[in-house]
């Protein structure tokens, strides 16, 4: 728990309190309890925090119940539904405090699992759910994408088509548009390579962020000095967040620019996984990214806010049909196959990974739900042994007079409250594993962070998913236990325990078994997804090379000059020691980095995708080339163009004879295939080969292109390798960041890491409930029991039996929860199964191994109560009574 | 307002409390709490709902007073609300220990004390 973010949770309890109450001293309470933290936690450590926060959480409710009836007792007469609330309250805190285990028990289950479920739906809500962090209104902000009639494939905005739809839409408010792009920035004797934004003047404005520091671009649209907005991340680490810096002149991509402003802190760009540190004026494009232009070519994400009492149909219907005019044939588009619109909601992803993530954490929801729902089964039965204690005074009540519908508000109040202290609880659970998930390690040099914390929505949901949790499994206990005749049991109170109760219970201790059964078998055949995922052949080899990326755009330079730093790297890494082989490439092999296009053969249109390539690139790879050459120094941007393709390619397009010395079209360009290499995994490890082309660097040239170096065996690798060339190569270049190719591509298989991790911890909680509940019906179950026992002992059973006997009871429960869970399993895994890259969704050793283990915990849930019972004196069993 | 004093007296537990926390010095929000459950040996700590009823109480009733804003010198310096006594307060808290210390001194409290007594 971090300190700043204890005085929200305590926010939320401030507004329980009357408006008037709050206003005067809510910020002298947030003082007193931040203060009240930092000592519980100097002397009491993390557990004190815990109960510092259940007994303020508690005891603020009531204070705030108590203050709304002060100040309406000056208004008007009391309510009487309030004052038996209030009453329902005293009763329940005195009865949860007289039995605390109880209490700690109720409350940690549903912590457990209200937590598991907020957890994931924070992490959601962070990532597809909620509007931008720092925007106005961005519930109206809408991402435009130029897609084709059916939707299916999409282009960029280009500049030309952005003020086209700037100037004619009447449903929007405004439009910007952004696309990223690296920059150097130099701040002293240091060059840092940053993500950057190159936006749009009024791009800020339409999102409707305010500058923590300076302003933004809106007074620049014709102003010819270059200028630069830094996020407040970068203005505190990198400009110690001095007020001076603004306004100061500081070096991007070579050149002088003027810091004019510092973005809201937490801001982060519309993409907000992807960290983004600056953002200049599209007016700085032939600057900053001259292999572009502001005419024609499609490169920009574009956004726009809705008009007041415009609704997103309205404007897409609107927009949809501007598109169709400005891509009609003959019209001045070239892109006349995007004729169409989608609007999506900008809450910080592209659409697609959106859809994705949803559907992903939409599984992994179910999972949290059955958490849940073990949680719920568990406190419910807690309650049903709990209401057979005190069956007694609920009789004593009864026979007093009082009604059933004002026991069974009380008993249901005091449910509720435990649910309601599950909620806080889950809320702080889900806070801890969120920030955990957090620092879970994003492979590869992506740049990317999440924050995924919770707020408000999502402490509302988690109060709203308890409350139910609470009418759900709460009511029963609370009904039955009000539903006894006084005098009954008055009269008798020792053999409470009905045959239908004890049998509910059982129920619900074989649901719990089973659903942490299916947990744990889902859990199982990620992990075997994961190491099956580390088994898959890729179709290269990843050992010994080490990758860095460079962008000579970035570093100010012009093609040329750009050509002569990478000749200048490769010549200088070619004669370092170690070094087995270099070459660059523009995408990274299962990084989901290559593009996609469209090639001509034989006048049939084909998808392929397609990557640009330096020589030497498959050796360095261990691509094996399959037939024809590799490209070569001869392949220069005057000499024909050339292509290698992979043998899906090849055998696709050319099934009957040899694809050397064939051609295809690629708009107006002819390209003859010289080579083909074997086919390898681009995007994820269980994709069917698709047909590839690789182009050679030599004739399209890139300024952004990944090092990949291959070093000998047994060699210290090619990091310091890789910086030194650069240093040689050019003094104000950043020093690249260097990692190992077998990272980069673990990229592939984080969806099934974070799937294995979260459904592990989610199925070992559920087996915790599940045990624990089993531990406490047998315990339960022994305890009523003692007498026969007692029997059986003096009747000469040994304590062996007895030890057999109840372990016994335990495992037959185990056993059917193990049939019910394994069919659940069943189902579950094949709802996985689009996740498990090939690996078998009905899986018999890992489902063995879950039994196994299911078995063996609920064996030890059953041996503790059974002890008890073998060490029963019969003599004291039988006299009690 | 009621001004006599006697109007205010037998005082809730938990503001006779305050009062004596506050009779040697004025006090912020979270010196209370902390005076107070070093008084009591910690049966009494107070949550921020709580407390801030009974200072509004207080200071509805005239007993404290608001003595402005200063740096406390435990928080880093921030500016906190501190309380004081009344000379209405002041007054009231006399009573009031003058009256428990009569309840505890008179001759039929200590007969019941020494016949209680373990």
């Amino acid at each position: 728990m971090t300190r700043a973010a204890a005085p929200r949770f305590f926010r939320w309890l401030l507004a329980l309190f009357p408006q008037t109450f709050r206003e005067v001293y809510g910020p002298d309470m947030s003082d007193v309890f931040v203060d009240q933290l930092r000592a519980t936690r100097a002397r009491d450590g993390r557990a004190g925090v815990i109960r510092l926060w259940l007994r303020t959480g508690l005891r603020m409710s009531t204070a705030a119940l108590s203050e709304h009836r002060a100040s309406q007792a000056t208004l008007r007469t009391r309510l009487p539904i309030v004052e038996d609330l209030i009453a329902d309250l005293r009763l329940t805190r005195r009865s949860l405090r007289h039995s605390p285990l109880f209490t700690v028990v109720a409350v940690g289950a549903l912590s457990l699992g209200v937590g598991a479920v907020a957890t994931i739906f924070s992490s959601m809500n962070a990532i597809v759910l909620r509007p931008l962090p720092g925007t106005t209104d961005g519930a109206r902000l809408v991402g435009i994408d130029r897609r084709s009639p059916d939707w299916s494939e999409g282009v960029s905005a280009s500049h030309n088509f952005y003020r086209y739809i700037r100037d004619r839409s009447q449903s929007l408010d405004a439009v910007a548009v952004w696309s990223r792009v690296p920059l150097t920035i130099a701040s002293g004797s240091e060059s840092l390579a940053v993500g950057g934004n190159i936006v749009s003047p009024n791009y800020f404005d339409v999102l409707g962020l305010r500058p923590a520091a300076g302003r933004f671009f809106a007074a620049d649209t014709n102003n010819t000095e270059p200028v630069v907005v830094v996020s407040h991340r970068f203005w505190q680490t990198r400009l110690n967040a001095s007020p001076e810096a603004v306004g100061q002149s500081v070096t991007v991509n070579g050149r002088p620019y003027r810091l004019i402003g510092v973005a809201d802190e937490g801001f982060s760009g519309v993409f907000t996984p992807v960290r983004v540190d600056a953002w200049v004026l599209t007016s700085a494009q032939p600057h900053v990214k001259p292999s572009r232009d502001l005419g024609d070519a499609p490169w920009f994400w574009m956004f726009g806010r809705l008009a007041d009492g415009m609704d997103a149909d309205r404007a897409r219907t609107e927009l949809a049909g501007l598109t169709a005019t400005w891509a009609a044939p003959g019209g001045p588009d070239q892109f006349t196959r995007y004729s169409s619109i989608r609007l999506v909601p900008l809450t910080g992803l592209p659409d697609d990974a959106r859809q994705a993530i949803l559907g992903f954490g939409g599984m992994l929801l179910g999972a949290a739900a059955l958490v849940l729902l073990i949680a719920g089964a568990n406190v419910s039965s807690l309650f049903a042994a709990r209401a057979t204690t005190k069956q007694r005074e609920m009789g004593l009540r009864t026979a007093l007079g009082a009604r059933r519908s004002r026991l069974v508000r009380q008993l249901l109040t005091e449910s509720l409250t435990v649910f309601g202290l599950g909620a806080g609880g889950g809320v702080l659970v889900a806070w801890a594993a969120t920030s955990a998930l957090e620092r879970l390690p994003i492979p590869g040099d992506s740049g990317l962070f999440l924050e995924l914390s919770p707020d408000l929505r999502v402490a509302a949901f988690a109060i709203f998913v308890s409350l139910v949790a609470g009418l759900a499994f709460g009511l029963g206990p609370a009904l039955r236990g009000a539903s006894h005749s006084p005098g009954g049991l008055l009269r008798d109170s020792s053999r409470g325990s009905s045959g239908r109760r004890s049998r509910l219970t059982k129920v619900l201790i074989v649901g719990q078994l089973a659903g942490s059964l299916v947990l744990l078998a889902v859990a199982g055949v990620f992990i075997r997804a994961l190491s099956h995922g580390a088994t898959l052949d890729v179709g290269f080899s990843v050992e010994d090379v080490s990758t860095a990326a460079f962008t000579t755009e970035a570093y100010g330079f012009n093609e040329s000059q750009g050509q002569r730093f990478f000749t200048d790297i490769r010549g200088s890494l070619e004669r370092a020691p170690g070094v087995a082989s270099v070459s660059f490439s523009n995408f990274i092999p299962l990084a989901a980095t290559a593009s996609g296009t469209t090639v001509n053969v034989n006048g049939a249109r084909t998808s392929i995708r397609s990557g640009i390539v330096d020589t030497g690139y498959f050796t360095t790879l261990g691509i094996p080339l399959v037939a024809g050459r590799d490209f070569a120094g001869d392949d220069t941007a005057t000499a024909p163009r050339v292509a290698v393709v992979n043998d899906t390619f090849a055998a696709q397009v050319w099934p009957n004879s040899a694809a050397i010395g064939n051609s295809f079209a690629m708009g107006e360009v002819r390209v003859t295939v010289v080579g083909v290499v074997r086919s390898i995994k681009h995007s994820t490890l269980d994709e069917p080969d698709g047909p590839f082309a690789y182009f050679p660097m030599s004739q399209r040239w890139q300024s952004g292109q990944t090092v990949f170096v291959r070093a000998t065996p047994g060699s210290i690798g090619a990091t310091d390798a890789i910086r030194t060339a650069v240093r040689e190569a050019a003094l104000h270049v950043p020093t690249p960041h260097v990692t190992r190719l077998a990272d980069e591509i673990t990229v592939a298989v984080f969806p099934q890491r974070v799937a294995a991790i979260v459904t592990g911890v989610l199925g070992a909680s559920g087996l915790l409930l599940a045990s624990a509940g089993l531990y406490g019906v047998l315990a339960f179950v022994v305890s009523t029991r003692s007498r026969e026992i007692g029997v059986r002992m003096a009747l000469g059973a040994r304590p062996s039996d007895v030890l057999h006997m109840v372990v016994g009871d335990g495992l037959r429960l185990a056993g059917i929860g193990v049939i019910i869970g394994l069919a659940g399993a069943v189902a579950a895994t094949r709802v996985a199964s689009a996740y498990l890259l090939g690996a078998r969704a009905f899986d018999v050793p890992t489902f063995a191994a879950v039994t196994v283990i299911l078995f063996v915990v609920a064996g030890l849930a059953s041996y503790l109560p059974a002890r008890q019972a073998a060490s029963t004196d019969p003599l004291n069993a039988l006299r009690a009574d | 307002m009621p001004t006599d004093i006697h109007d205010h007296l037998p005082l809730k537990p938990v503001d006779l409390e305050i009062l004596l926390a506050l009779a040697d010095k004025d006090r912020h929000g979270y010196g209370l709490v902390q005076a107070v459950s070093e008084h009591t040996n910690n049966l009494i700590v107070l949550d921020p709902g709580n407390l801030y009823r009974v200072i509004k109480r207080l200071l509805e009733s005239s007993l404290v007073a608001e003595t402005g804003r200063k740096p406390s010198d435990d928080a880093a310096g921030e500016r906190r609300r501190y309380y004081g006594l009344t000379p209405l307060g002041g007054r009231v808290l006399a009573a009031e220990l003058d009256r428990l210390r009569r309840l505890v001194n008179a001759t039929a409290t200590r007969a019941v004390a020494r016949r209680l007594a373990p």
